[in-house]
């Protein structure tokens, strides 16, 4: 479980947006906004590496970050997994037609294969809380999609509680339970229903 | 023929032979064999050279005072660099040495050595330590403040502890950069071993390659200084190439 108490971040002691309570609890609440608005800045200080002010209490959390350099790219994939998870993300690897690809090194793959690797290495971390920032943002669409249910599904079935941080207004309501708009004066949430166009009006005013 | 150009050992072989050719074109125009003897000739030299003990035992002689050099050297970067990932101000104090003592020549320092250590092969050692030393080890720092922006935080994402840490991020990390930092270092150190070797080797009783120049040149066997030269040069390509070579195989993408 996330709990944020009157919680905001701050750059040299200014607050980036108005203070806002938060709660989430085995769901998927995916953040969005515009650019520079704060929205990485709230992941990065849930999980210990950025100024806020107010109270954050959380279970152990784990970050997906938005770079590629998610594995460590001089041990293959499968020592990747080997180091981080326990024994039942195999079962996934399986699942998700992954096994062949094992012995392989990060470079040697496809951005969409390393991203579901990543995902996998993410979700048998022992974590409670995941913190996700714009995970699949180089994927196409076709592969982000397929990406994001299978992520979804297993999200699900270990009862996780997910941050996710997106700009695409299609991948949020794929994969968030609820939708929520960080602004200048907080958060507020909008409907899982809001069409492209309403939803920008709302990112402008 | 196009992909045969783009191996190594052809374009090695060819920049060898225009050498060659070089040399033996330099050899009928001056018409002076006492300096540019001919290839044949240097040819000869060489193969009766490698018959002997004595040049054996002084390309040893060489090579061990490299390595001692090298390994002293490297325990000293590791260490300062170590001590100065663990207190930023040793970093700060650090640093500013590496600015006043990087920019000495390395020969400047040799007369304050024999003063304090006389003249023995102690005073080489440290000049070629002394050569690598401060310029290393601050592009070590830097080149691991690198890997640690890049890295801290996936190491901090994962929770792990100092040892874990180091043993599967920050070691595989900087693995490719230490050893193209050695290759470097090994360059610089065998260039100053020779350099030191012709100009202060007699006075030492260090009998190295480059003394051995000096040693053949009074003896006016110059087809055996040409042999020297070409062994110099070819030791130090094939060392550096060796820890290229290393340093590409850890590389990650």
């Amino acid at each position: 479980m996330i709990k944020l108490s009157n919680f905001s971040v701050n750059i040299e002691g200014r607050q980036l947006f108005s203070p806002f309570d938060l709660t989430i609890k085995n769901d998927i609440t995916v953040l969005m906004g515009s650019s520079g608005i704060g929205k990485s800045s709230v992941i990065s200080a849930i999980n210990g590496t950025f100024n806020y002010s107010g109270v954050i209490e959380t279970a152990k959390p784990f970050t997906i970050f938005q770079d590629s350099h998610q594995l460590f790219p001089w041990y293959t994939v499968g020592k990747n997994l080997e180091l981080v998870c326990d024994h039942d993300c195999f079962a996934t690897v399986y699942e998700w037609k992954l096994t062949d690809l094992l012995d392989k090194k990060p470079s040697e793959i496809s951005g969409g294969q390393r991203q579901r690797f990543t995902l996998i290495r993410a979700l048998y971390s022992g974590c409670e809380v995941l913190l996700c920032d714009e995970p699949l943002s180089g994927l196409d669409a076709v592969t982000r999609y397929q990406v994001l249910r299978d992520f979804k599904r297993k999200i699900k079935q270990l009862k996780l509680s997910v941050l996710y941080v997106s700009h695409d207004l299609n991948e949020a309501k794929l994969i968030g339970d609820r939708i929520l708009l960080l602004k200048n004066d907080g958060i507020s949430e909008i409907s899982r229903e809001i069409n492209e166009e309403s939803f920008i009006e709302k990112l402008g005013n | 023929m196009k992909n045969l150009l783009l191996k190594n050992w052809v374009i090695n072989f060819i920049s060898l032979t225009l050498i060659i050719i070089s040399y033996q074109t330099l050899h009928i125009i001056a018409n002076e064999p006492l300096v540019f003897p001919s290839f044949y000739k240097v040819c000869e030299a060489a193969v009766a050279m490698l018959q002997t003990k004595i040049f054996w035992s002084i390309f040893y002689f060489t090579l061990s005072t490299l390595f001692y050099g090298w390994v002293i050297s490297n325990i000293c970067i590791i260490t300062a660099v170590t001590l100065c990932w663990l207190s930023p101000l040793f970093r700060k104090i650090f640093e500013c040495y590496c600015g006043y003592f990087n920019s000495l020549p390395n020969f400047v320092i040799i007369p304050f050595l024999i003063l304090i250590f006389g003249v023995t092969n102690n005073v080489m050692l440290l000049v070629m330590v002394f050569s690598v030393f401060f310029s290393m080890s601050y592009q070590i720092l830097s080149a691991f403040d690198s890997i640690r922006n890049q890295w801290g935080k996936h190491v901090k994402n994962l929770n792990w502890n100092m040892w874990r840490s180091m043993r599967h991020v920050y070691v595989p990390a900087s693995a490719p950069i230490l050893l193209s930092m050695s290759s470097m270092s090994w360059t610089y150190m065998w260039r100053t071993l020779i350099s030191l070797e012709v100009v202060f080797g007699n006075i030492g009783g260090h009998m190295g390659l480059g003394t051995y120049i000096i040693d053949v040149k009074n003896t006016m066997d110059v087809d055996k200084m040409y042999v020297v030269l070409f062994i110099i040069a070819i030791t130090g390509f094939s060392f550096n190439n060796f820890l290229n070579y290393l340093s590409k195989r850890v590389e990650y993408k």
